[in-house]
């Protein structure tokens, strides 16, 4: 039960920082229309809403343990700095790093760990003013109870929905931009730390390699908006540097072939591609290197 | 006797225009839990829940974006206030946004849920749009399974 809620309180934490829906009022201009409504959404923040689509730390959790790597907590940001991180863009963006240690250690099911992190993830959420939409102690109380499951639910959905349009009205959204920014690099960290050990594992360095469709998004996202706070260019600077360390690196698809069956009461959409990965040892080296350099700098 | 008569009307006027408004509101809760639900059964675990709001009317669709990933199996589903989901439909497009395929089966006439066995990773679109005279309001949750 705990192991669900805390996946839920995750998922939920990342789906309410991820920004505004896209919205068309037709087909024809809705491309216009997307760029209308992020203004109307109160963000300062230019094309903020691309932090919607940016994968939860639960999936690469779940993908290194389904790899058989075993759980090594030396590779998680230590619990006990979490009182170092005074200003706001640090514990934002140490939010969404513990939020993803937090996935990883929920996954293997340690659960005092997991805990810990919460109890971190709570403090980070204190100072920067957005605890008000985690209900932690009744969270803390219905899982040692072992309430139900939708009851859980609708504790932890009900009110985190809110948290991206709050943040969003209140001119926050430089907010959402570290949390997700944070929680991004903690899970890419945590998928080049164990490909380390597990150097054979093609599955993980495509993953690794795919990762910067997603590097992209962030940096332009922090490009369009490095004129907001020194912090914010500073960011960009950072994840730049990892942009040129992806650089050589790619995973190329052929054409991709989907096919549709009905399967029971499900469309089933299956895709078929050939690829072909662009990753040498040396380039993991730099990669690496370059994620464990700007990591630091994020959660020293 | 005439002018009490009409500040009463205009007075039930009122109450039923605030009474419409509230009823107006899309609130997602119960229909996000009867989407958890159907997740669990299928071995999927809960990644994010989507508000399908269309505002009364004033919007058609309501589009979110995700990246899905190579080597993942993702499930999208839908409900609203409707006993098959009647009124709002799902079409998936992929990252060159080409129709994938639509929740709405016009054989079946009603919703499904779409399940995507990924393998080619970006951004997806997920396109929500409401049939006209519909409540315009339904939550979707994404799950996922390795």
């Amino acid at each position: 039960m705990k192991k669900i809620f805390l996946a839920v309180l995750i998922g939920t934490l990342f789906t309410a920082c991820g920004g505004k829906e896209e919205t068309s009022e037709t087909k024809e201009n809705d491309e216009t229309t997307t760029e209308e409504t992020t203004e109307n959404a109160g963000g300062v923040f230019k094309g903020i809403e691309v932090l919607n689509s940016i994968p939860d730390p639960v999936e690469t959790a779940a993908l290194i343990k389904d790899l058989g790597i075993r759980y090594d907590k030396s590779a998680l940001n230590d619990v006990n700095k979490k009182s170092s991180y005074s200003k706001s863009h640090e514990q934002a963006l140490n939010l969404g790093v513990y939020s993803a240690d937090l996935a990883y250690a929920n996954i293997y099911s340690q659960n005092q760990d997991a805990i810990d992190y919460l109890t971190a993830i709570k403090e980070m959420a204190d100072g920067i003013n957005i605890s008000q939409y985690f209900d932690f102690e009744k969270i803390k109380q219905m899982t040692s109870e072992g309430t139900d499951l939708e009851e859980l639910l609708k504790v932890t959905l009900s009110n985190l929905h809110q948290v991206n349009e709050e943040l969003q009205k209140e001119q926050r959204g430089e907010m959402t931009v570290y949390i997700v920014s944070g929680g991004w690099l903690e899970a890419l960290y945590l998928s080049c730390y164990v490909a380390k050990e597990a150097q054979n594992s093609t599955e993980l360095k495509e993953y690794i390699a795919d990762q910067k469709i997603i590097l992209a998004q962030i940096v332009n996202l922090l490009s369009n908006n490095k004129d907001k706070s020194t912090h914010i260019a500073n960011l960009h600077e950072q994840f730049s540097k990892i942009a040129t360390a992806y650089e050589p690196i790619s995973l190329v698809y052929g054409e991709v072939e989907d096919t549709e069956n009905k399967q029971g009461d499900e469309i089933v959409v299956e895709q078929a591609t050939d690829v072909k990965l662009n990753f040498s040892d040396a380039d993991f080296n730099t990669l690496y290197d370059t994620i464990v350099e700007v990591r630091k700098e994020i959660i020293k | 006797m005439k002018s009490v008569t009409k500040i009463l009307a205009l007075g039930a006027v009122f109450t039923l225009l605030m009474a419409t408004n509230v009823q107006a509101q899309c609130d997602v809760s119960a229909y996000t839990r009867k989407c958890v639900q159907f997740l669990k059964p299928k071995g999927f675990q809960f990644l994010k829940s989507y508000k399908i709001d269309g505002k009364n009317g004033n919007r058609e669709t309501v589009r979110y974006s995700y990246v899905f990933s190579r080597g993942t199996t993702y499930l999208i589903t839908l409900a609203n206030a409707e006993q098959d989901t009647k009124g709002v439909k799902l079409t998936l497009l992929s990252p060159s946004k080409q129709v994938m395929t639509s929740s709405y089966s016009s054989v079946a006439k009603k919703n499904f849920p779409i399940q995507l066995k990924c393998q080619r990773t970006g951004i997806y679109y997920l396109n929500f749009e409401f049939d006209q005279g519909s409540d315009y309001c339904a939550a979707s949750v994404l799950g996922f399974k390795r």
